[in-house]
């Protein structure tokens, strides 16, 4: 049997059967080690070798932000804001819905933490306002997926790392799709209120929304200095994320003390736990990728790729397809981690910018979270709305639409991606 | 519940008292690494951004650091059935037998690896120190066996419980 089919076909099955995608991952390596006749120990070597990178670092500590701005009232302060700016339009707490996780977005980069603390605010809410819960279980979902494409996204760093692309290019790469994306989702919002009769919160005034502003101005700086930070080379990713951890730990323990002190190990030891399952995964994809490398995938896929159709379009519009399927089953990082040289090798086949190419695969990668068989964050937010999963999936197909929609607009408008990279790096683009 | 007082069930109370007394302190550990691993990373940054002094041990502790947070919170994870799984199988009727001899056999092969080629991988690197550090480069990779020690203690626990509950249920 052809090892590289061994390899992919072996680890679907096993995903199949629930093994988990980590031991999956290990597994279906092992497999192929053995047919193959390599030594056992490359097992060890390259999981390790994988999570062997500063820059990975990032991840845990974004994981770690998430964790604090939920246990303090940064969450709550955000929520207030957003409440105030755009609660008054029609469909009011959708687009709070919507606000919020972009800010959010802005503040760490992680999608699941967003789904469970807004989620669990905001849709009980939108329940009793008269929202049909399937919906708001759907617009929760879908708009936490923003935290991986709105900078500081961690599938962006990991992307950047291991693809030798410039973060701060890729950082700016991802604003103006993720923006439009979350304008797209409001109107969205907007058309369904009309429909359904949604209602609206009245304006709180311009005092309450100076009030809210200056309550929540102290978490904002953290974009601020992040995004700034790494940007104009200040900070390495890494350093971003740990300095926003101390400064979010500054807030919420000294400045605001929403919660005592003790709950502190608490918080790390939830955090750690929480970022191991991802990693190992991570670790795993490490002997994965390596056998995937070493059997010339990229060469096979590329040029299974070029039989069907050598049009640059068409061909990332394969890519598309491929990338939607794979993110179904693998989580963003790993799936980059994976399928980072097919991925590169088509785009250079495809003639595509590495930065558009890397936001683009995020963009697509970030679809997978909301959608079965594993799509996390529709599985929290079904949970939370008390809602069956089935018909959380319907009501946010037309999202994801809305998002695949415009990941293929900026294969025909790369502006749309690269019109701020350009400005900023104009040396990486001639 | 007839099997309550049997031996099995007494030997799964047992497993289970063991096996939470060791996520307890691997807990703990987790969280002495982890606040190392924020304090150290947030040194270097005050060192090479504020100080202009760079350090090159910290960057080498907190991969340590990260390796062990990693494997140890994967075996935790593990414990409380944390890790991804695809719910694509039909769960009632007897096909959703199947999936538990399937994890049970991945999970022997993936921790037995995890386990013995990782003490392999740790006795390959002890002769080598790590310059900055100034320690051997087995307290870099002993955290992988250690992780499959911890789950092979864990998938024990599980199996015995499946035992003494019967395998019908």
């Amino acid at each position: 049997m052809n090892p590289l089919l061994l390899l992919i076909g072996g680890f679907f099955v096993l995903v199949a059967l629930r093994v988990n995608v980590g031991f999956s991952l290990i597994l279906s390596s092992i497999i192929v080690l053995l047919v193959e006749d390599l030594p056992l120990t490359s097992v060890i070597n390259q999981m390790y070798r994988n999570i062997d990178s500063f820059t990975l670092l990032a991840v845990p500590f974004f994981m770690f932000l998430g964790r604090i701005l939920n246990a303090g009232s940064i969450t709550n302060r955000l929520l207030a804001l957003s409440n105030a700016t755009v609660g008054h339009i029609r469909g009011g707490l959708g687009h709070v819905n919507v606000f919020v996780s972009m800010v959010f977005a802005s503040l760490s980069g992680s999608a699941a933490a967003d789904t469970a603390s807004v989620g669990s605010i905001l849709i009980p809410a939108m329940k009793k306002a008269g929202y049909s819960p399937a919906f708001a279980a759907a617009l929760t979902a879908a708009s936490s997926t923003l935290g991986v494409i709105i900078p500081p996204s961690i599938i962006l760093i990991v992307y950047g790392a291991f693809g030798n692309v410039s973060i701060g290019a890729l950082f700016l790469g991802g604003v103006v799709p993720g923006v439009t994306i979350a304008l797209a989702m409001m109107g969205y919002t907007y058309l369904m209120a009309l429909r359904n009769d949604y209602p609206a919160i009245p304006f709180p005034g311009l005092q309450a929304l100076g009030r809210a502003t200056t309550r929540g101005m102290a978490a904002m700086l953290i974009p601020v200095f992040v995004l700034g930070g790494v940007i104009t080379g200040f900070f390495t990713p890494t350093e971003a994320a740990i300095s926003a951890v101390l400064w979010a730990l500054i807030l919420t323990f000294i400045l605001y003390r929403d919660v005592p002190l003790r709950t502190l190990p608490a918080l790390l030891a939830a955090a750690c736990i929480d970022f191991s399952v991802p990693l190992f995964t991570v670790a795993g994809a490490g002997i994965f990728g390596w056998l995937i490398a070493y059997l010339g995938a990229a060469e096979i896929v590329v040029e299974f790729i070029r039989s069907v159709t050598t049009h640059p379009t068409g061909m990332m519009l394969l890519l598309i397809g491929f990338l939607l399927l794979v993110g179904t089953v693998l989580n963003p990082i790993s799936a980059v981690l994976i399928f980072l040289p097919i991925i590169q090798g088509i785009g250079t086949e495809a003639q595509v910018d590495p930065v558009h190419l890397g936001v683009l695969t995020t963009i697509v990668l970030s679809v997978g979270l909301i959608t079965p068989p594993y799509g996390i964050c529709l599985l929290i937010a079904a949970q939370i709305a008390q809602v069956s999963l089935g018909r959380a999936m319907l009501a946010v197909l037309p999202i994801v639409g809305l998002t695949v929609a415009i990941a293929v607009l900026s294969l025909f408008v790369p502006d749309l991606i690269l019109a701020w990279p350009k400005f900023a790096f104009p040396n990486l683009f001639n | 519940m007839g099997a309550d007082a049997g031996p099995l069930y007494r030997r799964r109370v047992l497993m289970q008292s063991i096996n939470d007394i060791v996520e307890r302190i691997v807990v703990v550990l987790l969280t002495l690494a982890f606040a190392a691993l924020v304090g150290v990373v947030g040194l270097q940054v005050l060192a090479r951004n504020v100080l202009q002094v760079p350090m090159i041990w910290t960057l080498d502790l907190a991969q340590l650091l990260f390796s062990w947070c990693i494997f140890l919170g994967a075996a935790i994870a593990f414990r409380r059935g944390g890790h991804y799984e695809v719910n694509l199988w039909p769960a009632a009727g007897l096909a959703a037998q199947v999936p538990r001899y399937i994890a049970f056999a991945a999970g022997v092969v993936v921790i037995g690896v995890l386990f013995f080629y990782g003490i392999d991988m740790t006795e390959r690197a002890t002769l080598r120190t790590n310059p900055s550090l100034g320690i051997s480069e087995l307290w870099f990779f002993v955290p992988i066996p250690i992780s499959g020690g911890l789950m092979a203690l864990f998938l024990a626990e599980r199996v015995i419980a499946r035992l003494s509950r019967g395998f019908s249920r």
